[in-house]
């Protein structure tokens, strides 16, 4: 809830509009590159 | 005077074919191929176009794409450059910015006055009084706005076209050419661009008066052209790069969004002038102005010259010159040493006089044009040396001092540019992913190692798209900086022009860094350097040089300026191209056209607001159709509320986490009224929740709710992994509310399920046939009468209308629209979310804390409103009255509430009431006000201040009794 807005790596909800799947996206806001993506509660350790 | 030349070899016009037009009170020919300028200039036309601020003449600066002040309107077409715009048979056309022609521009008078109008003069002298701002506005507007717009000109939709490439090239110079070839060689399929008519780049016209540029453009042409990899396309302007490589290709017809996996940026760069008094005059040129008038358009810039060079490429220009029989006076080179290359050699035997370490002082007209060169040796800190001066006669100057990258694309893309200064200009650092930099806005210049340079950027495209390609070859900077670290000469008498779309002196810009604007970014902002409307192709290195030197320090310390897309001005009925705005017509769509709803937008919906009686006005017309709900039946189309269904064993304790309210204790068969807050415990969203089951639950959202609150609760549901299922079946069913004390009766005739109060009370929901169809029956009354809400299956829905409005027809039923719904449920004191909240809105500063059941373990936005109502609140939605006897401007939505002079909240609704016979409505006053008795005032349209006082809702049957009994 409590977002924090400064550019950096940030965890986001992503959402698969077509399957209706919401996914985790890791991005860089900074570099506009996303890191790795993975499923709710299945974060690579 | 006729300056067309003989057939040259490559020239881009077509002498078979004659074209006649007019400029201004002249009527004159050229050629197909030719440009406006290119055929005035062979024409004898000099004078092309008044300058922005002080309406000098102005001439040829570029002939690439920013000769701004040889700007056209052609009929319609506004702001036309001439170096670059094809002519056309029968052309018409005018100058822009002149007040009674070019030639008698009454607004020159301006340039004798400049003393008096330095940079920022508007800021300092016109601020005061306020009130004769707006005249100034309008006198300046006009003496320096550009062309006219033809405001009844017809809209022209443009679509777009999408495309997808493997390489994209841009530039189809040296270097692009060969970049295309070598990744094309390794199987990648190239597109290459270019701006220009025909490719070749600087091959076309930078020749140093020898064949070898021609021999080498053959050469590479025909391989490309011949290339199955390779697709061309020429008149066609990269203008902005956004992420993944998707670039905005612009030509004259359209835009195409091209997905490059890779991009070759082979840009190449921008000749900049020198800057010296009257270096404006018509004739003074960049070098290669002059060789592409020659070279592309057979035309003589000039019949004697003066060339002033920085670097070695201005001797290339006059052996040019020489070769296209043009007299060479004289070549003032600012370096102070021989350059030892072929080309000087080549000039000092044609027996030229060669000035080394001298520099242009100033141009001295003759009429409008320029007329001679006045040339000082330099002294050892770089100023002129006046004492010394001599003057040359001529009637054209050359100016070959450097170069600035076409880096635009670049700059966009992230690639960090670093000052190189052996080069002198900034150069690409670190490389983008996937984007490839090559020949001279790469920072290499000789021709042999700008082809070297091509090969391997696109050796490094192919191979990063995983292809197989050669080792690229090694590149080497042969050659010396052709940039001159500072062609810049001051004048006590000034005009000598940094930037020429906006008339910015060099003292100005000294002036605006004196003044403390000495940040490049201010210094652009104030003088407005670089945003004319070439955005400092010409004038932004200039301005960088400048502004280092007063600084005392370096073009890489300066730093440039944030370049945004697009960076060349695009017509803007590309960038608007189609109308698309997608809507919604519920199903029931035709059966309002039939009964003369006018329709408005509500979220993605179109909606009847109200149906025009005929013979009626609008108001009547609503107030008949309120009328009809109150004494008789009404039905109004709900079908764009969200209607969701939600299964499972968990369903109740779902719904008791995303809404406020309980639900594990509601009945089967029964509803209830539900709200949704976000996480600060703010209401975003409102509807209905019926029990059709033990595990299934059906429920309506908001009209422009539902595509947001159906998203948030799958979300929702990921994370939580409770036992549910969710549908949204907004589309899948129709709905409308039958509204009014005669409504039971029509329905009875309909359907064999019992109406009655008893077995179906009010909040009940039924589940039964209505004219053959299955439907759902939710007894809920928004608008404050007997009524239900019929769901139904959408392909049904018209057919039940009809079934309805048959059936109704004796009961005096009438369709209602938004307008009539939205004053009935006003004077139910019902609220509209979104209308009667905003996006700071709880519900205790609703009033609907009654909905909110705050011992719940759980739910959305209960954390923050825990914390929230610790605190005082500082508004709440009150019903108000305005006395009956209120005349005049009644106030609107919006308004504020003013209490004590001070802002006290404002009006959320406001409408008159039949049944009150007065006005009422909705507002957010301040705590004082309703601990103060309740009166205040709303300061309306005009600043009149209207008298209004807080009244209890439901403004309308109080005791809610007209709900629960119907006829």
């Amino acid at each position: 809830f409590n977002r924090n807005g400064a550019p950096g790596v940030k965890r986001e909800w992503w959402l698969h509009l077509a399957s209706g799947i919401w996914f985790v996206a890791e991005r860089d806001t900074v570099a506009d590159k996303v890191l790795r993506t993975y499923l709710f509660g299945e974060a690579p350790t | 005077m006729n300056a067309r030349l003989p057939p040259v070899a490559g020239e881009w016009i077509d002498r078979t074919k004659k074209l006649t037009f007019d400029f201004e009170s002249g009527h004159y020919e050229g050629f197909a191929g030719d440009t406006v300028t290119s055929a005035l200039l062979a024409a004898g036309v000099r004078v092309l176009g008044r300058s922005f601020k002080y309406h000098r003449a102005r001439g040829v600066l570029s002939m690439a794409n920013h000769d701004v002040n040889a700007m056209f309107q052609d009929g319609a077409r506004p702001n036309l450059r001439g170096d670059v715009e094809l002519l056309r048979d029968r052309m018409v056309l005018t100058a822009v910015n002149t007040f009674g022609g070019i030639t008698r521009d009454r607004a020159r008078v301006l340039d004798k006055l400049s003393a008096f109008l330095p940079v920022g003069f508007y800021y300092k002298a016109f601020h005061t009084p306020k009130a004769w701002f707006p005249f100034w506005e309008r006198v300046f507007r006009r003496a320096t706005g550009l062309g006219k717009l033809d405001l009844s000109t017809s809209r022209i939709r443009t679509p777009k076209r999408y495309d997808f490439c493997d390489v994209l090239v841009v530039g189809a110079g040296p270097s692009g050419m060969c970049a295309s070839l070598s990744a094309a060689d390794a199987g990648a399929s190239v597109v290459l661009v270019d701006e220009n008519a025909r490719i070749g780049g600087s091959l076309t016209y930078q020749r140093g008066g020898s064949d070898h540029a021609g021999a080498q453009l053959r050469d590479l042409e025909t391989r490309v052209n011949a290339h199955p990899n390779i697709i061309v396309r020429t008149g066609m302007l990269a203008a902005g790069w956004y992420t993944d490589n998707w670039v905005a290709l612009v030509d004259s017809d359209r835009m195409t969004k091209m997905r490059a996996r890779a991009v070759v940026v082979a840009t190449g760069v921008y000749e900049q002038p020198a800057v010296f008094r009257n270096n404006d005059l018509p004739g003074v040129m960049l070098a290669s102005a002059a060789q592409r008038l020659m070279y592309r358009y057979a035309v003589m810039p000039m019949s004697s010259a003066v060339v002033l060079c920085g670097n070695h490429d201005g001797y290339a220009a006059v052996l040019d010159l020489l070769a296209n029989g043009i007299r060479v006076e004289a070549v003032v080179d600012l370096r102070r040493g021989e350059g030892g290359t072929d080309e000087e050699a080549k000039v000092k035997k044609a027996g030229i006089r060669i000035h080394h370490g001298h520099c242009i002082y100033e141009a001295r007209a003759d009429g409008p044009a320029v007329g001679a060169a006045v040339v000082c040796p330099l002294l050892p800190g770089g100023e002129a040396d006046v004492s010394r001066s001599e003057i040359v006669a001529c009637n054209g100057i050359l100016m070959s001092v450097g170069y600035a990258p076409a880096a635009a694309l670049m700059y966009q893309a992230g690639v960090e540019m670093r000052f190189d200064s052996q080069v002198g200009q900034f150069v690409p650092e670190s490389p983008a992913e996937g984007l490839f930099a090559a020949g001279r806005v790469n920072g290499v210049y000789a021709l042999e190692d700008r082809q070297r340079d091509g090969s391997s950027a696109g050796i490094a495209a192919a191979k990063y798209l995983g292809l197989p390609a050669p080792v690229a070859p090694a590149v080497t900077r042969t050659v010396a900086s052709p940039n001159h670290p500072y062609p810049i000469f001051d004048h006590p008498r000034a005009k000598n022009f940094v930037d020429f779309d906006e008339d910015l002196q060099l003292k100005d810009l000294a002036n605006a860094a004196q003044e403390g604007f000495d940040n490049i970014e201010l210094l652009k902002r104030y003088t407005t350097i670089g945003m004319g409307p070439s955005q400092g192709k010409h004038s932004n290195m200039n301005a960088i040089r400048i502004l280092a030197k007063l600084l005392k320090t370096t073009p890489g310390e300066v730093g440039t300026t944030t370049s945004r897309p697009f960076y060349h001005p695009v017509p803007m009925s590309h960038l608007a191209g189609r109308g698309f705005t997608p809507y919604r017509q519920t199903p029931l769509h035709s059966r309002h056209e039939r009964a003369g709803a006018v329709f408005m937008h509500a979220g993605v919906w179109l909606r009847p607001e109200f149906y025009m009686a005929r013979g009626k006005t609008k108001l009547e017309s609503v107030r008949d159709e309120a009328a009809a709900v109150r004494t008789g039946v009404g039905i109004i189309d709900v079908g764009t509320l969200g209607k969701m269904e939600i299964s499972g064993p968990d369903a109740a304790a779902f719904l008791e986490r995303i809404y406020t309210g309980r639900f594990a204790n509601m009945k089967v068969g029964m509803t209830r009224y539900a709200l949704m807050l976000d996480e600060s415990g703010v209401i975003i969203d409102d509807g209905v929740v019926a029990r059709l089951g033990d595990q299934r639950f059906y429920f309506t959202t908001t009209t422009t709710g539902s595509a947001n609150v159906y998203r948030e609760m799958t979300r929702l549901n990921t994370v939580w992994s409770m036992r549910v299922g969710i549908v949204n079946s907004t589309g899948a069913y129709a709905a409308v509310n039958l509204a009014g004390p005669r409504s039971r009766l029509l329905l009875a005739g309909l359907t064999d399920l019992d109406f009655s109060s008893e077995a179906f009370p009010y909040l009940g929901v039924r589940e039964a046939n209505v004219a053959g169809v299955p439907a759902r029956f939710l007894r809920v009354g928004f608008v404050g009468e007997y009524g239900y809400e019929i769901h139904m299956p959408a392909d049904c829905a018209c057919a039940i209308w009809d079934a309805l409005m048959e059936a109704g027809r004796v009961h005096g039923i009438r369709p209602f629209g938004v307008e009539a719904q939205r004053l009935l449920r006003l004077e139910k004191g019902h609220v509209i979310i979104g209308q009667d909240t905003d996006g700071l809105t709880t519900p205790r500063e609703a009033a609907v804390e009654w909905a909110v059941k705050m011992d719940k373990t759980f739910f959305i936005g209960q954390r923050s409103l825990k914390i929230v109502q610790r605190k005082s609140p500082k508004t709440r939605l009150v019903g108000f009255t305005l006395d009956s006897a209120t005349e005049g401007t009644i106030p609107r939505e919006c308004h504020l509430v003013i209490r004590n002079g001070e802002l006290a909240g404002r009006i959320t609704s406001v409408a008159w009431s039949p049944a009150l016979e007065k006005h009422i409505g909705l507002a957010f006053v301040s705590p004082e006000i309703v601990a103060g008795g309740g009166g205040f005032f709303i300061r309306v349209d005009g600043g009149k201040m209207v008298p209004a006082r807080i009244a209890n809702t439901p403004f309308y049957d109080p005791a809610g009794e007209r709900q629960k009994s119907a006829i």
